[in-house]
């Protein structure tokens, strides 16, 4: 065997048609959302809407709605596509599995370049080989790799521009997550293991890649801001050590920024979700471990903390507060949205984080009663996973079922949000878990207290359900169901619809306001990314990455029977309405 | 960050990407193969002194009884060095039975897994077999400052170190309802624990026996003791060799190899230049 990794630059720079980009400005990244043309942001719009104003495919003529082109993402490895891809002056860029970035013309499917990056030896990423998206910013495409590693390139050539490291793979630090631009600069989370990283948002300029600041999302560590010569002053310790940690514990916190975060220009915050806090069991950690399992809003003029919002105090069910955060404007206010994977639907003031309303969306929660006034669960101490200390005699300890599971009631997969139809539509799952302290395990040659769980179905017919729900109301408006876990985003439009992919394969369209399904079909492997819409030429397109993978797969139990048969792919499927 | 994407998707290191050989993903081979194509490869923990550590070469315990057995099959011996995963589970996936999702691995056999009856009951994976050495938690400490260790008492008021997210960690986070929480200090590897031991930083550290005697070696002023707690003194477990189902030849020419180092002592000798105890299973 031998360490050869192609970092591979096919192609050059192609003379194609569509609009003329003089290099991809701050002020087009904040009006992204109002310009069909292009998609220079993850989320479509860094506020992360993904709604497009674009009407000419409506739910009259969707049944016109044809592939107009498929490109397959090659290579022997795929394992899960779950990339946003982005689209400058009629170029197509979509990362895939493997730390891989393609460029193809977004009118023909042809290939323009692509990009391998080398991963070196001793590579240990924590959180899969999957990739969600990049971000563009003058003429670069910048994207984040399983080495920790942020790669800039040319995106007429596919030249490496630039190339710096996030954090160190080898203590465990990896990176999937698309990063986003906002107020000029580069902004990435960061993924980890349970190795004891520390979660945190760096801030780079985006021509050069140098740090500009960077907010540790663990109480206690200091963050740091940089001059343009790199040199590092303190600019204040997130939150107040050891507050909510005990001993030594917030050193190795967690609270890993794993899916990156959102930006709003109306409030000039960005909102990152941290993960779950470090070690798992909750009863070695008492307190609420700040700021893990919460929404982190930071000041990108200053990169100081500016209010966070704790979902999940002290979390013992591994409910990572990652999931994404969606601002919007309602009764004359900026809110923001976030479908969390605790199960609880999130309603806060963009501006403060205050509370405005909270409740569930899904159908099955054990482990809260409720939310309180302040939005705090209100925990059932009975479904709490136990104290390891307590079945440290060699015997399984007792098992607690906890529902959601710990994929989350939504997990990567992100939703959208329709200012026509006010409702949130949530690629949800309906699961729990059964969980409990295992004695009998090893680490590395050594005796271990781990702990054991099983994902459990909780309702015959479906896991997956997408679900429009009003923000108002709390309440869900229509669901469509779906045998096995939705694992892909969705996407809405001016023209009524809502789009999302199923790990079936089907790429599906319902009516926005009525929840009939009114379009599908199948591209042959499972989709897990979110689609995409964009107008060129005076036709509008509707692109999905597709190439079933991720977590989901790898589970047993009730949810192997619905997905075991699915065959993983890696492919880019644009459809377009046909003419006849 | 979740389990399951540290559970499935760590790997140890990365040989062949996309494209390449990726086709040619290696499988373990069963004792006909290994000694046809005259090589034989085995998984061996990065960083994990005394018994394995990839810098400079590779050395440790492990190495040595890996080169032995080698030896002893007549083939040369290539090590395939990776990061210990969340558990032994991960591990035996990753290098023994299946191979990580970069196509990394398997070897053909990996050294230093536990032989325990209720583990082997639960893996049809693996043949777990030959254990060579018998292995227990144990507590090393600073006699100027603790000159004996009765109960954990002391360390209500003395630091301990250990590896983060080990049982030691679990343990001294939950004792006696958390008395001693505040007094742990985490490190990342036990031999940073140990390093810490000696400058000062910590009054003692609690890891596995095998790693205490090897990172102490030769250094004065400390002794290395069981933990004055039933629960975990109590413990002890026999560390062997795993290969994957269906390799039973293989299975038993290894151990008819280790029979052989363990008779002859140079088994005992290999541990003992590492300064570890030898402690028959």
């Amino acid at each position: 065997m031998k360490k050869s990794i192609i970092a591979a630059l096919v192609g050059a720079s192609f003379a194609i048609g569509g609009p003329v980009h003089a290099g991809v400005t701050t002020a087009d990244i904040e009006k992204d959302a109002t310009t069909p043309g292009d998609i220079l942001s993850w989320g479509m719009g860094t506020e992360g809407q993904r709604y497009s104003p674009l009407s000419k495919i409506t739910t009259k003529n969707i049944k016109d709605l044809v592939p107009a082109w498929s490109f397959s993402f090659g290579g022997e490895k795929q394992r899960g596509q779950e990339s946003q891809p982005l689209i400058v002056g009629g170029k197509m860029f979509v990362t895939a599995s493997y730390s891989r970035l393609f460029a193809i013309d977004a009118k023909t499917g042809a290939e323009l370049w692509q990009y391998e990056h080398r991963l070196p030896d001793g590579i240990m990423p924590c959180c899969d080989v999957v990739n969600r998206g990049a971000a563009v910013f003058d003429n670069l495409v910048i994207f984040s790799t399983l080495d920790a590693q942020l790669v800039a390139l040319d995106q007429d050539s596919g030249k490496v521009v630039w190339k710096e490291k996030s954090d160190d793979y080898a203590a465990g630090y990896s990176s999937t997550a698309a990063p986003i631009i906002a107020k000029g600069l580069l902004l990435t989370g960061l993924s980890g293991g349970e190795f004891g990283v520390v979660g945190r948002v760096d801030a780079r300029d985006p021509k050069t890649g140098k740090l500009v600041w960077t907010r540790p999302t663990v109480e206690g560590h200091m963050g740091y801001k940089f001059d343009a010569a790199g040199n590092k002053t303190e600019n204040g310790i997130s939150g107040t050590a050891n507050k909510t940690w005990p001993g030594d514990l917030w050193k190795t916190g967690g609270a890993a920024t794993w899916m990156g975060g959102s930006y709003d220009p109306k409030t000039g915050l960005a909102y990152f979700g941290a993960g779950n806090p470090s070690p798992w069991n909750s009863h070695l950690r008492p307190g609420d471990n700040l700021y893990s399992c919460s929404t982190v809003a930071i000041d990108v003029a200053t990169g100081q903390i500016k209010w966070y919002f704790q979902n999940t105090p002290n979390d013992g069910w591994d409910y990572d507060g990652t999931n994404e955060f969606v601002t919007f404007d309602s009764g004359g206010k900026r809110l923001g949205g976030k479908a969390d994977r605790n199960g609880f639907f999130y309603v806060l003031d963009a501006n403060t984080g205050k509370f405005e309303k909270g409740f569930p969306f899904v159908k099955k929660i054990t482990w809260a009663k409720g939310l309180d006034k302040d939005g705090k669960p209100i925990y059932d101490p009975a479904n709490r996973p136990g104290d390891p200390s307590k079945s440290a005699d060699g015997k399984k300890g007792e098992v607690v079922f906890a529902a959601p599971s710990f994929l989350g009631g939504k997990n990567q997969m992100p939703m959208a949000y329709s200012p026509d139809t006010g409702y949130f539509y949530v690629p949800a799952n309906e699961w729990g878990m059964e969980i409990w302290n295992e004695p009998v395990s090893y680490k590395k040659g050594a005796a271990y207290l781990g702990a054991g769980f099983t994902i459990k179905t909780v309702d015959d017919k479906y896991i997956g359900a997408l679900r429009a729900i009003d923000p108002k109301t709390g309440k869900i408006e229509w669901e469509i169901t779906n045998n096995a876990p939705l694992w892909g985003g969705v996407l809405t439009t001016k023209g009524g619809l809502v789009f999302w992919g199923t790990p079936e394969g089907f790429l599906k369209a319902a009516d926005a306001k009525t929840g009939k399904e009114v379009w599908s079909f199948n591209v042959g492997t499972g989709i897990v990314a979110p689609p995409i819409t964009w107008e060129q030429d005076g036709e509008q397109y509707i692109g999905v990455a597709a190439g079933w993978g991720g977590a989901v797969p790898l589970w047993g139990g009730d949810v192997a029977k619905r997905v075991n048969m699915l065959n993983q792919g890696g492919s880019m499927w644009v459809f377009k309405l046909h003419k006849s | 960050m979740r389990r399951w994407t540290t559970r499935f998707a760590r790997f140890a290191a990365t040989l062949v990407l996309i494209g390449a050989a990726g086709a040619a993903a290696a499988q373990a081979l069963d004792l006909a193969e290994v000694t046809a194509r005259g090589q034989i490869r085995v998984a061996l923990y990065k960083d994990f002194q005394p018994f394995s550590d990839a810098d400079k070469g590779g050395k440790g315990v492990d190495v040595e009884v890996a080169r032995l057995l080698a030896d002893k099959l007549g083939v040369k011996l290539l090590p395939l060095w990776f990061d210990a995963d969340e558990n032994t589970d991960d591990d035996l996936r990753n290098m023994v039975w299946k191979g990580t999702v970069f196509g990394y691995g398997p070897a053909d056999f990996m050294l230093h897994v536990p032989v325990d009856k209720d583990y082997i009951a639960n893996n049809d994976k693996v043949i777990f077999f030959a254990p060579y050495y018998r292995e227990r938690f144990a507590i090393a400490r600073n006699l100027e400052r603790l000159d004996k260790l009765d109960s954990l008492d002391a360390f209500r008021s003395h630091k301990i170190g250990v590896e983060i997210t080990t049982y030691p960690d679990t343990i001294m986070l939950s004792a006696d309802g958390g008395a001693y929480r505040s007094n742990v200090v985490h490190y990342k590897t036990a031999s940073q624990a140990i390093e810490g031991l000696k400058k000062g930083e910590v009054s003692a550290v609690m890891a596995m026996q095998g790693e205490l005697e090897g990172g102490l070696s030769g250094a004065k002023g400390f002794a290395i003791s069981q933990p004055p707690l039933p629960v975990i003194n109590r413990r002890q477990w026999p560390l062997g060799l795993a290969v994957k189902a269906g390799h039973e030849e293989l299975a038993r020419a290894l151990q008819r190899a280790i029979n052989e180092l363990a008779a002859d002592g140079s088994l005992a000798k290999a541990f003992e230049r590492h300064g570890v105890t030898y402690r028959a299973p």
